[in-house]
């Protein structure tokens, strides 16, 4: 049980910040990595056997977020949240434009599939390969590159204010 | 663009941490897998206990053998199988089976010989040599069996309950040139006398006179008791010392046409002989052979049954003291014969029932209302005759969960269940275990 609160203490944080990107939504966030996490705790014994648990902990989090879990829908009616539980307005004495780009990404996300999502997160955050990405995802990489090309172009069309983070001629194929 | 969007997603998700890792966040997680890990076990536990029902409903009996503990004198069989089904694994009949329920023969394109029944449908194989021919003897009781160990012999008599065994060396099949004394006939019906002290028989002595032989009456110490004379078929027993033989003369149309029924001692001396007068007149050809005959157990009445065309079999009671007949029944599906026997006062009748493959076997029982099949048997095991202890046939019948049901998933419904819990067993670890297929590669690593 140390060794596993030991982990938990040093990598929730990360973990946490990749939950929010596949969500999209903190409380939901927050129930992903909580279920993701007692899922790892049930086989811990095993899990930390095998070396670095984190790869485990991270594919579960991922297939979690995908395949879905019990507080998905629960929580989708917290999605328009005031202020104070929008973390992302918070914390920081950014200008007006920062927050503006910030809240445009984070809609535009929202507004994507949970599967576009995730691979973008997986590809461009998480920084995996289409393979590494497809395996994680329980898919081929080919559908991996079609999902990222899918998103990315709805992407454009929600937020064309961004068009310099994915904007067309972007050689994300290239990868 | 892959780092402008990389530092978008840092951007976005920078200051959310905290809200989203709650207090205690280990603590509470490692709370949740324990109940988790609960809930799996005893899921997992239910779910490998169900599995082991259900292959302990296919495969408890031939692994167990159903011995009965020290048995006292009046251990006897008190129900029968319903249903004949097949069954997987067979073994040799154990020494203490505890009293049977009968016997089935089976003649099937790779299985044949005869299996013993318990009261409850397990099978057993009877440790026969191959072509022995003979018919076993199985007495009203269920608890002496006697039968040929090989066509040289010897013939063995057994006791079911005490697990005693006499082996008579005297006795072989009927293949001319064997050196044992005595014979027994192939395709002959066999009798035990009501006490089960003596059994009775087709056979002779190897005799160099020409006498025609009777019947052989074999006694519990092993020795043998040649009948000779002209007396007809054995036909059983009209009292413990009394054995019953069914004469047929001129049925070529020259003569009368007559049937007699004559006890005799255990010597073969003649003590009643009675004429059987029919109701009506006896059916052209007669169709009376060494099956016909079977006395009843209280000794005074003679079940004669005539092999009819058409796949009939007409079954006429006569009254051993005067010949006088007291009935006649016609059953349907008696086209093989194979001895009849009782259920207490009530007439039982072997039956082939027509099928696919040829026949199948099953028992009727006469009752006063008509015949009545009590048993059926799975076409699959190709059961050509089926032979009762009397008392098994009159106590219970044993045929959870389908009866007389003939239903093809009524035979295989337990390969059916064993094989959906296999599916989900399967499918449920295919779930489960799914998880661990493929290793991730993170980018991110924990901090030194």
């Amino acid at each position: 049980m140390e060794d596993f609160e030991g982990f938990v203490r040093a990598r929730s944080t990360a973990l946490a910040r990749t939950a929010y990107l596949l969500t999209g939504d903190r409380h939901q966030a927050e129930d992903l990595l909580q279920d993701t996490l007692a899922r790892v705790a049930e086989r811990w014994t095993a899990v930390s056997r095998g070396g670095d648990p984190e790869p485990y902990v991270r594919r579960m989090l991922y297939t979690r977020a995908i395949d879905g879990w019990r507080g998905r829908q629960r929580r989708a009616a917290l999605d328009t949240t005031e202020a104070r539980q929008r973390p992302e307005l918070r914390g920081r004495p950014d200008d007006a434009d920062t927050v503006t780009r910030r809240l445009v990404l984070r809609d535009a996300l929202a507004r994507l599939t949970q599967r576009q999502r995730a691979v973008l997160v997986l590809r461009f955050y998480e920084d995996l390969t289409e393979v590494q990405t497809a395996e994680a995802l329980h898919c081929s990489p080919n559908t991996v590159k079609s999902q990222t090309r899918h998103a990315l172009e709805r992407l454009r069309q929600l937020a064309p204010e961004l068009a310099d983070l994915f904007g067309p001629g972007t050689p994300v194929e290239a990868r | 663009m892959t780092s402008d969007l990389r530092d978008a997603f840092d951007d976005l998700s920078a200051d959310v941490a905290p809200y989203v890792v709650g207090d205690d966040l280990g603590r509470t997680a490692w709370r949740a897998g324990r109940r988790r890990r609960t809930r799996r076990l005893a899921a997992t536990g239910g779910l490998a206990l169900a599995a082991a029902a259900v292959l302990a409903l296919i495969a408890p009996w031939p692994v167990i053998p159903q011995t009965l503990g020290p048995a006292g004198t009046d251990a006897r069989a008190t129900g029968y199988p319903q249903r004949i089904t097949h069954q997987w694994w067979l073994s040799d009949l154990p020494d203490r089976p505890g009293p049977l329920a009968g016997l089935v023969e089976i003649n099937g394109p790779d299985t044949f010989g005869w299996r013993a029944l318990s009261q409850h449908g397990n099978q057993w194989r009877l440790p026969q040599g191959i072509g022995t021919g003979d018919w076993p003897a199985l007495s009203s009781d269920g608890r002496r069996l006697g039968y040929l160990a090989a066509q040289e012999g010897p013939y063995v008599l057994r006791d079911l309950v005490e697990g005693t065994q006499l082996r008579i060396p005297s006795i072989s099949g009927g293949t001319i040139g064997l050196p044992a004394r005595y014979w027994v006939g192939d395709q002959t019906p066999t009798f035990w006398s009501p006490d089960g002290a003596h059994l009775l028989l087709s056979g002779g002595e190897r005799t160099a006179d020409g006498t025609p032989p009777a019947g052989l009456i074999v006694d519990l110490t092993g020795s043998v008791r040649s009948v000779p004379g002209d007396l007809g078929f054995p036909a059983g027993w009209a009292a413990a010392d009394r054995p019953v033989w069914v004469k047929v003369s001129g049925a070529d149309g020259r003569s009368e046409y007559k049937v007699t029924a004559t006890t005799t001692d255990l010597t073969g001396t003649p003590v009643t002989t009675v004429t059987l007068r029919p109701s009506d007149a006896w059916p052209g050809g007669g169709g009376l052979n060494q099956w016909s005959g079977l006395a009843s157990p209280t000794g005074d009445q003679l079940l004669l049954t005539g092999y009819l065309t058409g796949d009939r079999g007409e079954v006429r009671r006569f009254s051993l003291r005067d010949g006088t007949e007291l009935g006649v029944t016609t059953v349907d599906d008696v086209w093989v014969p194979c001895g009849s026997s009782w259920a207490g006062e009530v007439a039982a009748m072997p039956l082939m029932l027509r099928s696919d493959d040829g026949g199948t076997a099953s028992t009727a029982l006469l009752r006063p209302d008509g015949p009545r099949q009590v048993v059926a048997a799975d076409p699959d095991l190709s059961a050509t005759c089926l032979v009762w202890a009397s008392d098994a046939l009159a106590g219970e019948a044993h045929g959870w969960p389908f009866g007389l049901s003939t239903a093809w998933w009524s035979w295989w419904w337990r390969e059916i269940l064993a094989g959906a819990a296999a599916l989900a067993m399967l499918l449920w670890g295919w779930i489960r275990l799914g998880f661990w297929r493929v290793p991730v590669r993170s980018k991110a690593a924990p901090p030194a």
